[in-house]
């Protein structure tokens, strides 16, 4: 790396000019067609800490004089792959050296808000389908400026020239220079208003499998997480927190421990009280012997058991049934389908037979394995945070407000994180840090949680139970009421888009899939009003909803003696692009192949993110032993950034949601959490995977989402499986409180397939 | 006051005796490549070698260091053959564990250089992920132990 230093001073002052005064982002917003995208990406950064030399085009790009290509990943990187695939998507129009590319983390910033959500934040699965115009367009503005800056400085026109590999290069002159050369030059040029894109087959970077920028550090130890930040004079918080989900503590005496080693300080935060020393350990032994008084909590006197019978008593509870409107999901923003109850019923009334199927699936953790951590400091002017955060806006907007000050004094940096799942979408671990850190102004604090504080003061996927009725005539499905209990997640955020009347889709969107052609679909929901916080799981809505809809058919279809499968492509004519992907994994699965006495194969298709998953999984059940032998899933996002990443996205929500279905459950007892632990809440581990075969679907499609897109689609093929195998109908999630245990896999047969995988 | 080994360099902890490795490598040593996950053993992210075996720093005080030799994620040098065969087939999603799962595939490949799918199961199954890496480690392994062999042939 050459010395930045060697830039004079005026160069500098040039830069400056050019950045700051956002000549760049200004002139993108003018852009015609796409104006709106870029509407706020102006950064409303007051520091600057960009070296000299570095030609600064946006909060996204920045290209140093070295030669290093400096390009900010808006989201935050959760082991998803954004950190790579973002930077490559601008990288890829920009025509860049890969080599040359040091992707960056981000920071709360007002340039990061994506046009399309109006939000900064990690969720959704929707980082690439979000910023995959806007990044492009940066990309392909910033080659032309720097195309123009070499033509104007050779004196030719700017369509003779190319680029590639970092350099703009004429061929008529064999003249040649780096963009590190010409980026100041550039960086001054007026914004082109309509840069030309890439045609799709001229991408050098985007639908191929390349370095991933992250793994190095990954693997020597060296990346750093929320847990690794390290500050001069930095102090440890631990917490002490009630025993009650959603609990506070009332009192506590700081006296207790005031003379235990390293303590500093002891400090109310919201829902705990921290206590500050110079290394964690101590700050954690201090904090278990703090004395402390708890105050009763909403959740006190909630017990699993009498939870459970709630829930599937409400579902007869038909004056507090809210309808959930049929929405279509192919055609983004059209009004909601009008609900018709009385046709539903008189299908019901009419039918040769009515199935009445009672399901249930439990509250659920995340178990990041980096559990809950963040550093701040807090002085009288300006408070910095540190921290792996999925919602850094909201993030940025608290620490404000628990301070007192404006939004720009602020600094919120994005670190790398340990797992997210939807669990660092709360900013409680941030607001404590907050408060933790007010209380020593000047020092920054980490504070990091335990596992147990992790495991029983999650924000937890619900508990639902629902109540589907199919009416079947001769030979097909002629309506289904689904009706859903428990609590709503919306309610419990105070959510603004919560309609009074209406189901929380996040309860009850997909409870009877929309794409599948049968008529007189109904869906409501009583919603329970528990405390128990409650949030976002990894696929959300699809992670219940996926089992209760997919079971369903499965019964419908043995119910008409029909094929699971052949009953389900026969309701998808009208969708062939999701048809598709439910042929392919059948072929791949070996659908029909005869399967010996006590095997079976169950399949199930969700949909989602832009995204299209359908699995098959084959399993034995010799009495309570089940053994799976293979899942098999076939994937359409659209089109892919890195296959490769794709990939690891469909083995790992499909780990993730095998893992929940086989063991994840979170139990109250008087409010309390009873699981604590790995050791009482397992996790699937290494030796019970079961071998995964993953069929990628190529397509010219948007890209769609893939970080949550296998996740639904496990638990229901399994349990359509389970019923082949054995004729045991698994209504109740997890399958350990079926009585079934694990048996280890037989490995028959391993692969992936994938177009450009490594070795 | 405990002296030992960590990576090839003589050190003292100047910390409570019963202090868990992991916290004095990670606060005091700053060597923050070894991870926190769950306290109890149970996760294997805190993964270290004490004397060549896999050991849980989070249950290992200080004092069963005195005088033993230490190896962290850190002291593998960044191109060992494990580390390789990790780059090379993407394992990391998010990465936390990933320092646990590679010590305890060093320590397995020292003692059963071409291991067996079996020999895999038992040496892995204490380490967790919640990304689901499980399928490339068990494929990293496998490449890690050709590359090993290679460099012994070579």
């Amino acid at each position: 790396m050459s010395d930045r230093r060697s830039w004079q001073h005026g160069t500098r002052r040039t830069f400056l000019k050019a950045g700051a005064a956002g000549v760049f982002m200004l002139a993108l917003r003018a852009e015609g067609g796409i104006a709106t995208a870029y509407a706020g990406a102006e950064s409303d950064r007051t520091d600057s800490s960009d070296a000299a030399g570095d030609a600064r085009f946006s909060a996204f790009l920045e290209i140093s004089t070295d030669g290093e290509i400096r390009i900010t990943t808006p989201t935050s990187e959760l082991g998803q792959g954004v950190f790579s695939n973002l930077p490559r998507i601008l990288a890829d129009e920009l025509d860049a050296d890969w080599a040359d590319v040091v992707p960056v983390m981000p920071y709360a910033d007002a340039a990061f808000v994506s046009p399309i959500t109006g939000r900064h934040r990690t969720a959704n699965s929707e980082s690439v389908a979000i910023y995959y115009e806007q990044l492009r367009g940066i990309g392909a503005a910033a080659r032309e400026m720097l195309v123009f800056a070499a033509a104007t400085h050779w004196g030719v026109p700017a369509a003779e020239c190319h680029t590639t590999n970092s350099r703009v290069r004429h061929a008529g002159t064999g003249r040649e220079a780096t963009y590190a050369s010409l980026a100041l030059a550039a960086a001054e040029l007026p914004v082109p208003e309509e840069p030309r894109r890439k045609r799709p087959e001229q991408f050098t970077l985007i639908g191929r499998t390349i370095e991933r920028k992250d793994v190095a550090g990954k693997v020597t130890g060296q990346t750093v997480f929320g847990i690794d930040v390290r500050l001069p004079n930095m102090l440890f918080a631990a917490l002490r927190m009630p025993p009650t989900a959603g609990g506070e503590i009332s009192g506590f005496d700081a006296e207790s421990i005031r003379n235990m080693p390293g303590v500093v300080a002891v400090t109310a935060v919201d829902g705990g009280v921290a206590v500050i020393a110079d290394n964690f350990w101590r700050a954690r032994r201090a904090a278990e012997a703090l004395s402390v008084e708890f105050s009763p909590a909403s959740a006190s006197g909630l017990d699993s058991a009498t939870m459970r019978e709630s829930l599937h008593a409400a579902l007869d509870d038909d004056a507090a049934a809210v309808p959930f409107p049929e929405i279509d999901t192919q055609n983004v923003g059209s009004p909601p389908r009008p609900l018709d109850r009385s046709e539903m019923e008189q299908a019901m009334a009419a039918a040769r037979q009515v199935l009445t199927l009672d399901y249930e699936v439990p509250y659920l953790a995340h178990l990041t394995m980096e559990p809950m951590v963040c550093t701040a400091q807090v002085t009288d002017e300006t408070c910095e945070l540190w921290v792996p955060s999925q919602q850094p806006d909201r993030g940025r907007e608290a620490a404000a407000s628990i301070t007192g000050l404006p939004l720009h004094a602020v600094r919120l940096n994005i670190t790398q994180a340990g797992g997210g799942f939807g669990r660092k979408w709360e900013v409680d671990f941030l607001r404590q840090s907050v408060q933790a850190a007010a209380a020593v102004k000047g020092r920054p604090v980490q504070l990091l949680w335990t596992r147990e504080q992790d495991v029983q003061h999650d924000f937890y996927r619900p508990a639902f139970a629902t109540r589907t009725r199919i009416a079947l005539s001769d030979d097909r499905i002629a309506g289904m009421h689904s009706r859903i209990s428990g609590q709503s997640i919306w309610r419990f955020q105070a959510h603004p888009r919560l309609i009074p009347g209406m189901a929380d889709p996040t309860s009850a969107a997909l409870l009877i899939y929309d794409i599948y052609d049968f008529p007189n679909k109904y869906i409501d929901s009583v919603e329970i009003p528990w405390r128990i916080p409650v949030g976002l799981w990894r696929s959300v809505t699809l992670s219940q909803n996926s089992f209760f809809a997919e079971c369903a058919i499965d019964e419908a279809a043995v119910a008409l003696g029909r094929d699971p499968y052949a009953l389900r492509r026969d309701m998808l004519h009208a969708h062939p692009r999701i048809r598709h992907v439910l042929e392919t994994v059948a072929e791949r699965a070996g659908w029909h192949a005869p399967l010996p006495p006590g095997r079976g194969r169950g399949i199930a298709l969700s949909h989602g993110f832009g995204s299209i998953c359908a699995q098959v999984v084959e399993v034995s059940v010799n009495e309570d032993q089940l053994a799976i032998h293979r899942i098999t899933c076939a994937f359409d996002c659209g089109r892919k950034i890195d296959p490769d990443m794709v990939l690891a996205q469909m083995q790992g929500g499909i780990i993730y949601g095998l893992s929940a279905a086989l063991r994840g459950e979170i139990n109250f007892r008087n409010g309390a959490v009873i699981e604590s632990n790995f050791h009482d809440q397992p996790v699937l581990r290494f030796h019970e995977t079961p071998d995964i075969v993953i069929e990628l679907i190529e397509s010219d499609a948007p890209p769609g989402g893939a970080g949550e897109a296998s996740v639904p689609a496990v638990a229901p093929a399994l349990a359509n499986a389970i019923f082949a195998a054995s004729g045991k109908r698994i209504r109740r999630l997890p399958l350990a409180a079926s009585g079934l245990r694990l048996a280890q896999p037989a490995r028959e047969q391993r692969g992936e397939r994938v177009v450009g995988a490594r070795p | 006051m405990t002296r030992c080994q960590v990576n090839g360099e003589a050190v003292e902890f100047e910390v409570e005796a019963e202090m868990p490795l992991l916290w004095a490598l990670r606060d005091q040593l700053g060597l923050t490549g070894t991870k926190f996950g769950c306290g109890i053993a149970q996760c294997g992210v805190c993964t270290i070698h004490l004397n060549g075996q896999p050991v849980r720093a989070c249950v290992t005080p200080v004092a069963a260091a005195e005088g033993q030799r230490i190896t962290t994620i850190e002291g593998l040098g960044g191109e060992h053959p494990v580390q390789a065969a990790w780059s090379a087939l993407n394992v990391p999603q998010c990465g936390y564990c990933q320092s646990g799962q590679i010590m305890a595939a060093v320590a397995l490949l020292e003692r059963v250089p071409a291991p067996s799918d079996a020999d895999i199961d038992l040496a892995m199954q204490g380490y967790l992920c919640r990304c689901g890496t499980y399928p490339r480690i068990r494929a990293a392994i496998k490449y890690a132990a050709e590359l090993k062999a290679k460099e012994r042939t070579e």
